[in-house]
């Protein structure tokens, strides 16, 4: 057997075997549902992401420039402040949507009817939002360099539909969940 | 797994002692099967299970060089590959049943995985070498149905992480197994498909594998492991499942109560 032809076939089942390690450990280390609560759902409004809205606005830097006593690096670190900040926000924002999704998938799985098209919808949501989120950490990390145009009212309003898609699945399944 | 080719002359002494842990181990592994009631459960496995048994009994009892031995090999290897893909469809079917919630979600999912398995493991078929024997016909159908098992194995595994299906700590012990297992046999044959070297260390490797494999099954599976979880990895006790229904309805109420608001 001819010497470049070992090194790919060495590395096909060490990356399969790599893949079912990975796919092993995240199944072992799948959500808890006991954490998906009641009272999280009752603590959850999307009311403390209106903040998150105005955080990088260009027209608090124009406020701060026109007061007396400006210097240039002030605005500097309360635009690094504010991303951090921002940052913060954004995480917390995937962790409610994760959570969210977890409940749906749950109300799905455990469903006694048939969730295909709410399973679809669900699946085209959570690949829309990553896409967001990964979209606007790549504007965030740019923002030192001039980029301005961090926009969260997409993610956010992908968390209020990713809610209103659940609450409709809880309207049609109506507590009609089963054990498996 | 014994390579049919060598085992025309004579067997070594590392494939003697591979054999015959490999006889043992499997006939322990039925017969634990049998007494924990688990061969109603996984019919196909367990039938997998004793061809294997009956195909490595078969050197006992008939000359290794006889044209008796190969025919008897081929016929058994051929059962046995139809098992290994019964077997992964009846492990996915045990896995997904009496969830009518995502019924036709993992209907639509196996026919995409099963034609997407299909086709990565034809994909090396055109750099493999042209069979000249009965055996060589068999081992080129072969490595593309493992490798299409090991594919579909991956795939079910994603669905399993994506959708938090309650899973038994048996189905979880099959599916690490046959992982381990397909891996294994679909790299080697793929090797001695493309060059026909190194073959008595590949059919040993493949032997080990095996027996590792097999006694990780005789050692993990019995009866209890049935009891399915609620979620792999956290709790293993059937009462939970209760306590989340409960937690459901809970939250139906709780989303219902927010959507009148």
């Amino acid at each position: 057997m001819q010497l470049p032809l070992i090194i790919p076939l060495a590395l096909v089942p060490v990356l399969l075997a790599a893949c079912f390690v990975g796919l092993f450990w995240r199944l072992a280390s799948r959500f808890d549902a006991q954490h998906c609560t009641s009272e999280w759902l009752d603590g959850f409004s999307l009311d403390s992401y209106v903040p998150m809205e105005r955080l990088l606005e260009s027209r608090d830097l124009a406020f701060l420039a026109s007061e007396a006593g400006y210097r240039g690096e002030i605005a500097k670190r309360l635009m690094a402040e504010r991303r951090g900040i921002f940052a913060a926000y954004l995480g917390n924002l995937v962790r409610d949507f994760n959570q969210l999704v977890r409940i749906g998938k749950l109300m799905i799985v455990y469903s006694t009817e048939d969730r295909q098209e709410f399973a679809r919808r669900l699946w085209r949501q959570q690949i829309r939002f990553y896409a967001g989120v990964y979209s606007l950490r790549l504007q965030l990390a740019l923002y030192p360099l001039g980029w301005t145009a961090a926009d969260p009212h997409r993610l956010v309003a992908a968390l209020a539909a990713m809610r209103n898609q659940v609450q409709l699945l809880a309207s049609l399944s109506q507590t009609q969940f089963e054990p498996v | 797994m014994l390579d049919w080719t060598r085992s025309m002359h004579q067997l070594h002494l590392e494939e003697q002692i591979l054999v015959a842990s490999q006889i043992v181990v499997l006939a322990a592994l039925c017969a634990r099967m049998w007494w924990g009631g688990l061969y109603k459960i996984y019919a196909c496995f367990f039938g997998y299970l004793v061809v294997e048994l009956l195909q490595m009994l078969v050197p006992v009892f008939v000359p290794l060089n006889s044209r008796m031995y190969r025919d008897s090999y081929v016929v058994s290897q051929a059962l046995v590959i139809c098992f290994s893909a019964l077997v992964v469809l009846e492990l996915y079917s045990i896995v997904l049943r009496g969830l009518p919630g995502i019924g036709n979600v993992s209907r639509r999912y196996i026919k995409v995985t099963l034609a997407l398995a299909i086709l990565v493991a034809l994909l090396p078929l055109a750099l493999e070498k042209a069979p000249n024997t009965l055996t060589g016909y068999l081992f080129v159908f072969q490595r593309p149905i493992i490798s299409s098992l090991v594919v579909f194995i991956l795939l079910i595994l994603a669905f399993l992480v994506y959708y938090p299906v309650p899973l038994g700590r048996n189905a979880l012990v099959y599916l690490m197994g046959y992982a381990a297992y397909f891996i294994t046999n679909a790299t080697t044959g793929l090797i001695r498909n493309l060059g026909h070297y190194w073959t008595r260390p590949l059919s040993d490797a493949n032997m080990v594998v095996y027996v590792v494999c097999l006694l990780f099954w005789l050692l993990a599976l019995n009866s209890e492991g049935e009891t399915r979880s609620v979620v792999a990895g956290h709790q293993w006790n059937p009462s939970d499942e209760g306590r989340l229904l409960v937690q459901l309805e809970a939250i139906n109420a709780s989303l219902l109560r927010s959507a009148r608001k």
